[in-house]
């Protein structure tokens, strides 16, 4: 009967865009908790130098607040602390940068972010593999530490909201606030890659003073 | 925009336009969805391919994302856009779509401000359903977007911390003033397309008037063809279309298969129609076409053909000529007059007889009188020799003995016998015999000139060049006493000027020719019912012609039929009273018969006069 069957076969899509309706709606709802997660989660905020490290080769700048930012030179959620440091920095032009990229293999030094790195005012690249990272002690990238002209560190942490995220944030914040009255400490969540993997674990306290 | 009231047509129209126009556009978002999804995982999978853990990579979770979600947000949409095209859930689902696809795109590009305009050109694709819920749906989930994630994460949507509580209402107020412009847009859109619908209703309206006449008009036409083709096709006249250029026949109905027994095709073929004319008519055929194309003048004709069968087959053709920059189109009707032909042949036949048998009629009355005081004188004469044999026989038996005796018997038997009245009687009678004999003889030699050597024979019209000498004189004496014999009530009158030249040609026909010419005057008289009923004949010598004036007191010949009289099967008598061929065949047998004319002379109330010219060969040999 032609009847029956159209019945069938609407009573049929109809099952099957409920099924699909579901499965989009739990796939939303997955990947939208993965999603958050991923990216609300914070990095490890490692164990910091809370002076400035004498044995670290980098010019301590005894005039102006120094900044040291550690990146993965691949880190796509890094792209976001460049670009949020580079408007931090056009607003306060005073501090020393030094950015400090984990190299792992040779087509590391001329990446996009190591690009974007060179063109932040006032900034030095060093390409560091392992070891002034060690020194300074963060492990996710885009972690900034500022350190006052006596060394002193006042601020370590992320300058985003979350991984890859622009936009105005606590972080941000807190850094502007310390290059702006050169006194700490702040402290935000670092939003980034892992700098060392399970294979590649520099302990901070090795090299901490 | 027109705020008339719509028909109920226009509004169904428009009802239809805007059903298209959603099925369209949910064609459009099917791509645009479709294109979106690949873009996401493009843009992602460009911006942020990979994810590290120190050297260790793997995929970013932002191409998961745009992978799973842009299909779990497509999806949906998709499905209802295959399955329910232009449906109101369909579009609506598209649009939750596509605003949820704004906030995606504004995620995996970093919250950058500038994915916000994702959410505006959104709007416009979404203008495209003329739909102004839609925008109303669309509004009020970029309102619930910012007002949630304001609430839950505010950077993520105005990038910054701790945004006013009324932030989501700025962020409205910019996608509100959009959506003036597009309801705006909307109304005006859907403005249009009511005009439209209204013109297109009108349109319809009078489509449907058209059509409407048009199967009127079809039927009305087909009635009409049909009605032709049972007139061209079913009559027993065969139409025809002929070009005389081409020589051949473009149309001709299929009647002709059974009168002539050919195919029909075959007329269609040059030369086929001059091919099937009967030789005698082929030159006069050919003529008559001739001057057709020459004069464009309509026509009609008889002709024969030769069927299929060997029979000859007589037809009359009514022609129509057109003359026309590429060539003469000659059109006509045949109808076969074959079975007329054969029964005017048999009447011509009936009435030659029936003038024979009235000329034998008035031949034997004048030979009746002759006759009469023949037999009176033979009789006479046939007394007086048995009387005078009676008396020669007394005599012989006269007594001898006595002379005296006998002498005086003898006187007074020859005294009886009155033999002067017998001597004076006697060659009277025979004088007055051999006269009668010499009447007779001369009445016969009449007759036998009329008649000729062929009375009944095939008809023919006759030869002035080659016929014999007639005697019109006697001729026209003979006929006018058959006709007084025969319509007594008319007086016939002969007037010779003087005695006619001599005529040649065939006494037959021309006495028959001229014996319905008085046949004629004799009817009309007896039509116009004049009491002083008369025919007068009038023979004069003029130009090296024969005059003969036939002259009746009948109602005279109007002047509309005055030259169509000779006509062929013209006739002013009703049906049953002759075919009409009668003054036609007359002039034929005078004109072409025997170079003469014939003409109507003079023709009034008072009567007609008929003038017979005939041309003389030379002066009579008789005396006057």
């Amino acid at each position: 009967m032609p009847r029956d069957d159209a019945s069938v076969v609407a009573g049929r899509l109809g099952v099957a865009a409920l099924i699909l309706v579901g499965v989009s709606i739990a796939a939303v709802v997955g990947v939208g908790r993965a999603l958050w997660a991923y990216e609300t989660t914070p990095g490890d905020p490692g164990d910091t130098a809370a002076r400035w490290p004498s044995a670290a080769p980098l010019v301590l700048d005894h005039d102006a607040p120094t900044l040291v930012v550690m990146i993965h030179p691949r880190c796509p959620c890094t792209d976001a602390s460049l670009a949020e440091l580079a408007e931090v920095l056009a607003e306060h032009p005073g501090p020393r940068v030094h950015v400090v990229v984990r190299v792992y293999r040779p087509e590391d030094r001329v990446s996009a972010l190591v690009e974007r790195a060179r063109a932040l005012p006032n900034a030095s690249v060093v390409f560091d593999e392992g070891e002034l990272g060690a020194t300074f002690g963060p492990l996710t990238s885009g972690h900034v530490l500022l350190y006052a002209a006596d060394g002193a560190l006042i601020f370590s942490g992320g300058i985003t909201l979350a991984r890859g995220e622009l936009g105005d944030n606590p972080g941000r914040r807190a850094l502007e606030a310390a290059i702006a009255d050169a006194a700490g400490p702040g402290v935000a969540p670092v939003f980034g890659c892992p700098l060392a993997g399970d294979t590649d674990t520099v302990g901070p306290a090795e090299n901490s003073p | 925009m027109n705020t008339a009231p719509m028909s109920a047509l226009a509004s169904a129209i428009f009802d239809d336009a805007l059903r298209s126009l959603h099925r369209r556009t949910d064609r459009l978002f099917r791509w645009l969805l479709l294109a979106q999804w690949g873009f996401a995982v493009l843009i992602a999978a460009w911006l942020s391919p990979w994810t590290y853990v120190g050297d260790d990579r793997e995929i970013h979770i932002h191409v998961w994302s745009a992978l799973v979600l842009g299909g779990a947000l497509c999806g949906p949409a998709l499905l209802l856009i295959a399955k329910r095209p232009g449906h109101v859930l369909t579009r609506q689902v598209v649009t939750v779509t596509q605003m949820l696809f704004s906030a995606l795109l504004i995620h995996l590009t970093g919250g950058r401000i500038e994915t916000h305009f994702h959410i505006f050109g959104s709007l416009a694709f979404v203008a495209f359903y003329r739909d102004r819920a839609l925008i109303g749906t669309a509004t009020v989930m970029v309102t619930l977007d910012h007002l949630l994630r304001g609430m839950l994460w505010p950077e993520s949507v105005y990038g910054v911390i701790n945004p006013e509580w009324w932030r989501f209402l700025e962020h409205a107020t910019w996608v509100t003033f959009e959506d003036v412009v597009l309801l705006a847009g909307i109304a005006r859109a859907q403005g249009d397309l009511r005009e439209v619908a209204g013109r297109e209703a009108s349109l319809t309206e009078i489509k449907t008037t058209i059509e409407h006449e048009v199967v009127e008009r079809t039927a009305e036409l087909a009635a009409s063809r049909e009605r032709y083709q049972t007139l061209v096709e079913r009559t027993q006249a065969v139409v025809w279309e002929f070009l005389p250029d081409e020589g051949r026949c473009r149309y001709i109905a299929p009647q002709v298969e059974p009168l002539l027994g050919y195919p029909r095709a075959q007329y269609e073929t040059t030369g086929f129609f001059y091919s099937v004319l009967h030789d005698d008519d082929a030159a006069r055929v050919i003529a008559g076409i001739a001057r057709a194309r020459a004069d464009g003048l309509d026509y009609q004709e008889e002709l024969r053909f030769v069927a299929a069968d060997g029979r000859i087959v007589h037809v009359r053709s009514m022609i129509a000529v057109e003359q026309r920059s590429d060539g003469t189109i000659l059109r006509g009707v045949s109808i076969d007059i074959t079975e007329q032909k054969l029964l005017e042949a048999e009447l011509r036949e009936a009435q030659k007889l029936e003038s024979l048998a009235r000329m034998a009629a008035g031949v034997a009355h004048e030979i009746n009188t002759p006759l009469q005081y023949i037999g009176n004188d033979v009789e006479f004469l046939g007394v007086v020799a048995s009387r005078l044999a009676s008396d020669l026989r007394t005599i012989g038996t006269i007594d001898a003995s006595s002379p005296t005796l006998a002498h005086e018997r003898a006187l007074e038997i020859v005294r009886r016998a009155k033999l002067p009245t017998i001597e004076r009687r006697v060659p009277e009678a025979l004088t007055s015999i051999h006269g009668g004999l010499r009447a007779v003889e001369r009445i016969v030699g009449t007759l036998r000139n009329i008649t000729g050597a062929h009375p009944l024979g095939p008809e023919r019209p006759g030869n002035a060049r080659s016929g014999l000498d007639i005697d019109l004189g006697a001729s026209l004496t003979t006929l006018l006493a058959s006709a007084r014999r025969h319509w007594t009530h008319v007086d016939f009158e002969l007037e010779f000027d003087a005695t006619p030249g001599v005529v040649r040609g065939d006494a037959g026909t021309l006495a028959l020719a001229l014996d319905g010419l008085l046949r004629n005057a004799a009817e009309a008289c007896t039509a116009s019912g004049h009491a002083d009923a008369r025919v007068t004949v009038g023979v004069r010598e003029a130009d090296g012609h024969v005059e003969i004036r036939i002259t009746d007191r009948g109602p005279g010949i109007p002047a509309s039929i005055r030259d169509r009289i000779f006509d062929p099967f013209f006739t002013t008598k009703g049906v049953g009273h002759g075919s009409g061929e009668g003054l036609n065949r007359i002039r034929d047998i005078i004109v072409q018969g025997h170079d003469g004319e014939l003409r109507v002379d003079t023709s009034g109330p008072g009567g007609t006069t008929l003038l017979v010219r005939l041309p003389t060969v030379r002066a009579s040999t008789q005396a006057a």
